[in-house]
C-alpha cells in the first residue's frame, strides 16, 4: 500500500482551515476572523500510523469561479483541483453555515474529486442550536465525515484516526442524478460529443465547460458548445451555468431538508449589539479611530515599560559582566576587544528594546483580526477608499500593512479588479510598518519622553494621508468599473488566547530573526567599513585621514539641509543609505554610528563587581516603582513624567546622549522621522511590489516614494519653522514644492498611461 | 405586489430579491455566495459609507450601493 498521500485543504472562506492545517502538521500559519487571511497555498507534513501526508492549505473560496471571473487568491484553489495532483480533498465546512458551505462541496461532487468532508465549528453550532445528522450528509454525498472543533486538541486525535481509516476514499457519486432532468440532459450532450470525437476530458473540464471556465482551443468543441448553449438558452431562457447555480440550491434546500434543526438566535444576538455599535452611523468612525489609537498608546505605554527592564538585563549579560572580567584580567586597555564588546552588546540591546512594543502592537491586530472587526472596519473606511477609486475590501491588506507591507502586499490578491490590486499595491509602501516603528521608539524615547504616543500618532496618521494621495495620483478616474464588491461580516467571536500569542509570537520572533539579524549585520559592516580611512584635503589646503563613512555622511549630509538636517547629522544620511537594505537597518547603523563616536567610556564601574550589583539593584528597584506607579497612578502618565527617564537614558545608554546634541530642534528631528517614515520601501517591499505588479512600477514606487519623502520633509520643517519661529527659508520651500508638484504629476501622467494600456 | 428597490423600505425591514438587474456574472456570484432570490432577507443598515447591509440566512453582507441599487425586491410583512 502507497504510504504517501498527498492532500489538498479547501473550504469557503473563514471556516478554519487554517486552523486544522496548524493542528495536523504543527505548523504556525495565521489564522483570524476575516474572508482572506491565506492568499497563498502552504505546505506542511505529519506523520499518523506508519503513512505520511503532505498537506497544502488552500486560500478560501466560495465557489469555483464563473467564466474565468475570480480573484488571483482563489485562482490558486482552482488551478490546484485543475491539475489533479493529489490523493484526496479535506473539504471543511462550517457546520454551522452548512447550507452555504454544501455549495463548493458539490462542485466538487461534480468533478468527481475524492472528498473528506471535515465539518469544523460544532461548538459554535452547539451554542448556536444547530444539530446537523452527520451520518446522513456523509450517506447523502458518499463522501466520509467527521464533526470536529479544530481547537480541541482530542478532536484533532479523532481526525487524525479519521483521515487514516478514510485514506483510499474514493468519490462515486454522480451528482447529476440529483439535479433536474434539463441539466442531466445538457450535461450528457455535452459529455457524449467530446466522446464521440475522441476528446478525453476529465469530468472537472467538462464542467468547466458547462461554467464557462475553460478557454477552449478546439475549434470544432467550441463552435458545438456555442450551439448548445444557444439551443439551451432557447429552451430555458437561462444560461447553462445559471442553471447549475440553481440546481445546486435546489438539492441543498430540497436534500437537506432534514438533516439539521434552525439555529437559535443567541450568538447573532450579541454580535446585532456589538454591531450597533461599532457599525452606527456616528459612532463608527471614532470608534475605530480610538481603537487604532489606544493600540498605540497601550503598546507604547506596555511596552515601554518592559523595554527598559530588557535592555538594563542584555546591557548586564552583554556589556557590563564581560567588560568587568576583562578588567578583572587587566586587558581592559585592549581598544579593539572592548569595542567589539560594546558593539555587539549595544546592537543587542537596540533589538531587545524594540522587542515588547512590537510585541504588544502584534497582540492587538491579532485580537482586532480574531474578532471579527477587520471586515467592519474595511466596510467603515468603504467610503475614504471610494474616494482613491477602491472598495473598503482594499482597507484590509493597508491594515495589515501595520505590521509589514510584504504579507500586505501579497494579501492583495484578495481584491479580484486588477486595478483595485494595482492602486492598493502603490499605497501600502506608505503604510507604516513595526519596523518602522523601532526608528520612531528610539527618536521619540530621546527626543520626545513626554508625548511618544502622540507622535508615533502622527507619524501613523501622516502614513494614511501619504497613502491616500498615492492612491488619488494612480488612480484610474477615466474608466470606472463597477465591480462587484460584497463582503461578509463573520459573527464577533473572542480570539483564543493561544492564537493571539502564537500570532505575536510568529510576528516577534520573525522581527529578531529577520529584521533583528539584519539590524545586527549592518551593525557591524558598518563598524568595519567606518575603521576604513580616506585622506582628504581640509579648506586650508592640509591632508588628513579621515573615515570613508564619515566622508560620504559629510558630502550627502548638504542635500538634507532643507529638511532641517545640519553638517553634524552626518550619521544620519549614512542611516538613510543603509535603511535602503531595509528600514529597521537605520536604527543599527545609528546606533553604531553614534557609538564610534562614543570616546570614553569610565572604566571604575568595572572594578568591583559589586558595584554593577549595586547599579542593576538600583535600577530594578526604580523600575518596579515606575510599574507600580503607573498602575496606581493615572495610566496616561507617561515615564519620563516620573522624572526617572533622563537619568534612565544616562544609565542606559550614551548613545542616545550623543544623538540627542545632534539635531538642531526638534522639528528636524520630526521632518528626519517624516521622511524615514515616507522613502524607498526595503528591499523586500520593491521585490515583492515587482513580483506584484512588475518591476517598472517597482522601480516608478521608489522613486516616487522618495522624492515624496524629501519633498514633504522639506515642505514640513520650513512651514512649521515658520508658525513657530517667523523664520523660514523660501527657496527650500520653493524646492519643496516644485519636487513634488513635478513628480506628483509624472506619477499621475505615467499612471494613466498605464490605464489606457489595460483597457485597450 | 409590485416591485421595488430597498431604498425604498427601512433598516429592520425584510424582503425578498424578485430579480437582479445586473450582469449575469455579476448575478450568479451573489447567487453563489448565498445571495438568493426569493429567501427571507432583512435590511440591516442601507446607505452606510457607501454600502448596504443586509441579513440572509443568518449571514451578514456589506453590498457596494450601487450592486443594492439594481436589487428588486419584495417587501415581507412582518
Amino acid at each position: 500500500m502507497n504510504k504517501n498521500f498527498l492532500v489538498g485543504i479547501v473550504g469557503n472562506p473563514n471556516v478554519g482551515k487554517s486552523t486544522i492545517f496548524n493542528a495536523l502538521t504543527g505548523a504556525k500559519e495565521k489564522t483570524a476572523n476575516w474572508s482572506g487571511v491565506t492568499v497563498k497555498k502552504k505546505i506542511g507534513y505529519f506523520q499518523y500510523q506508519g503513512c505520511n501526508l503532505e498537506l497544502t492549505d488552500l486560500p478560501g473560496l466560495y465557489s469555483l469561479g464563473i467564466a474565468g471571473h475570480t480573484s488571483n487568491d482563489q485562482k490558486i484553489t482552482i488551478n490546484y483541483l485543475k491539475k489533479n495532483e493529489f490523493n484526496f480533498i479535506i473539504n471543511v465546512i462550517d457546520i454551522s453555515n452548512l447550507k452555504k458551505s454544501l455549495y463548493l462541496t458539490l462542485q466538487l461532487i461534480e468533478r468527481r474529486i475524492p472528498l473528506i468532508l471535515v465539518l469544523n465549528m460544532k461548538d459554535v453550532a452547539k451554542k448556536k442550536g444547530v444539530f446537523v445528522n452527520i451520518n446522513e450528509i456523509s450517506q447523502l454525498l458518499e463522501s466520509p465525515t467527521v464533526s470536529i472543533n479544530a481547537n480541541n486538541d482530542s478532536d484533532i486525535k479523532i481526525l487524525k484516526e479519521f483521515l487514516m481509516s478514510n485514506l483510499l476514499v474514493k468519490s462515486t457519486l454522480n451528482i447529476f442524478d440529483h439535479y433536474p432532468k434539463s441539466i442531466r440532459k445538457y450535461h450528457g450532450i455535452i459529455k457524449s460529443y467530446l466522446k464521440e470525437n475522441l476528446i478525453f476530458t476529465s469530468p472537472t473540464e467538462i464542467i468547466s465547460m458547462m461554467e464557462s471556465n475553460l478557454t477552449i482551443k478546439n475549434k470544432d468543441v467550441y463552435n458545438f458548445l456555442k450551439k448548445t448553449a444557444k439551443i439551451l438558452n432557447q429552451d430555458l431562457r437561462h444560461s447553462l451555468a445559471f442553471l447549475l447555480v440553481n440546481s445546486r440550491y435546489e438539492f441543498i434546500k430540497k436534500r437537506t431538508k432534514n438533516l439539521f434543526f434552525p439555529e437559535k438566535k443567541i450568538n447573532k444576538s450579541i454580535t446585532n449589539i456589538i454591531d450597533s455599535l461599532v457599525l452606527n452611523k456616528f459612532l463608527s468612525i471614532p470608534i475605530l479611530v480610538t481603537s487604532i489609537y489606544f493600540m498605540f498608546v497601550f503598546s507604547i505605554k506596555l511596552g515601554s515599560m518592559l523595554e527598559d527592564t530588557l535592555s538594563l538585563l542584555i546591557e548586564g549579560i552583554l556589556i557590563d559582566i564581560p567588560l568587568c572580567i576583562l578588567f578583572k584580567l587587566q586587558m581592559y586597555q585592549d581598544d579593539w576587544i572592548k569595542t567589539g564588546i560594546i558593539a555587539i552588546g549595544e546592537a543587542t540591546k537596540t533589538i531587545a528594546s524594540f522587542v515588547p512594543i512590537i510585541t504588544i502592537i502584534h497582540l492587538f491586530l491579532a485580537f482586532l483580526e480574531g474578532s471579527g472587526y477587520m471586515s467592519r472596519s474595511a466596510v467603515i473606511s468603504n467610503k475614504i477608499m471610494k474616494l482613491v477609486g477602491l472598495s473598503g475590501r482594499s482597507f484590509l491588506p493597508i491594515i495589515v500593512g501595520l505590521g509589514c507591507n510584504v504579507p500586505a502586499i501579497t494579501g492583495t490578491r484578495i481584491l479580484s479588479s486588477d486595478n483595485e490590486r494595482f492602486v492598493t499595491v502603490m499605497m501600502i509602501p506608505f503604510i507604516s510598518c513595526t519596523a518602522r516603528l523601532g526608528v520612531y521608539t528610539l527618536f521619540c524615547h530621546i527626543f520626545f519622553p513626554y508625548n511618544s504616543q502622540n507622535v508615533i500618532f502622527f507619524l501613523y496618521t501622516t502614513s494614511i494621508v501619504l497613502s491616500l494621495f498615492t492612491g488619488l495620483l494612480v488612480r484610474n478616474s477615466v474608466q470606472k468599473t463597477e465591480q462587484l464588491n460584497v463582503m461578509e461580516l463573520p459573527d464577533y467571536k473572542v480570539p483564543k488566547l493561544k492564537t493571539i500569542m502564537n500570532y505575536s509570537f510568529i510576528k516577534t520572533k520573525s522581527f529578531i530573526l529577520g529584521a533583528g539579524k539584519t539590524i545586527f549585520l549592518v551593525f557591524l559592516v558598518v563598524h568595519l567599513v567606518s575603521s576604513i580611512k580616506v585622506i582628504v584635503k581640509s579648506a586650508d589646503e592640509t591632508s588628513k585621514a579621515e573615515s570613508v563613512v564619515n566622508y560620504l555622511g559629510k558630502s550627502t549630509i548638504k542635500l538634507l539641509k532643507p529638511m532641517g538636517l545640519c553638517e553634524d547629522d552626518w550619521p544620519m544620511a549614512v542611516s538613510l543609505a543603509s535603511g535602503i537594505l531595509a528600514k529597521e537597518v537605520v536604527v543599527g547603523s545609528i546606533i553604531s554610528l553614534y557609538s564610534s563616536q562614543d570616546e570614553h567610556i569610565a572604566p571604575h564601574i568595572y572594578e568591583k563587581i559589586s558595584d554593577i550589583r549595586e547599579k542593576y539593584k538600583k535600577a530594578f528597584t526604580k523600575k518596579y516603582h515606575d510599574i507600580k506607579s503607573v498602575f496606581t497612578k493615572d495610566f496616561f502618565i507617561f515615564e519620563g513624567q516620573s522624572g526617572f527617564s533622563h537619568e534612565k537614558i544616562r544609565v542606559n545608554s550614551r548613545i542616545k546622549e550623543n544623538i540627542s546634541k545632534s539635531f538642531k530642534d526638534k522639528l528636524a528631528v520630526l521632518s528626519y522621522l517624516i521622511f524615514v517614515l515616507t522613502y524607498f520601501p526595503c528591499v523586500s517591499v520593491f521585490g515583492v511590489i515587482s513580483n506584484e505588479i512588475g518591476k517598472k512600477w517597482a522601480i516608478i514606487s521608489a522613486i516616487w516614494s522618495t522624492s515624496l519623502a524629501y519633498s514633504v520633509s522639506i515642505i514640513f520643517y520650513q512651514t512649521a519653522s515658520y508658525i513657530l519661529y517667523f523664520d523660514t527659508n523660501y527657496y527650500y520651500l520653493g524646492i519643496g514644492w516644485i519636487i513634488l508638484i513635478f513628480t506628483a504629476f509624472l506619477l499621475r501622467q505615467t499612471s494613466m498611461r498605464h490605464h489606457k494600456s489595460i483597457s485597450l | 405586489m409590485k416591485n421595488i428597490y430597498i431604498k425604498d423600505i427601512n433598516d429592520g425591514d425584510s424582503f425578498s430579491i424578485s430579480d437582479f438587474l445586473i450582469s449575469n456574472i455579476q448575478k450568479i456570484k451573489l447567487m453563489e455566495i448565498g445571495i438568493l432570490p426569493k429567501i427571507k432577507m432583512k435590511l440591516v443598515k442601507k446607505s452606510y459609507f457607501g454600502t448596504t447591509i443586509i441579513e440572509c440566512e443568518g449571514n451578514k453582507f456589506a453590498l457596494d450601493n450601487f450592486i443594492a441599487e439594481k436589487i428588486l425586491i419584495k417587501l415581507i410583512e412582518s
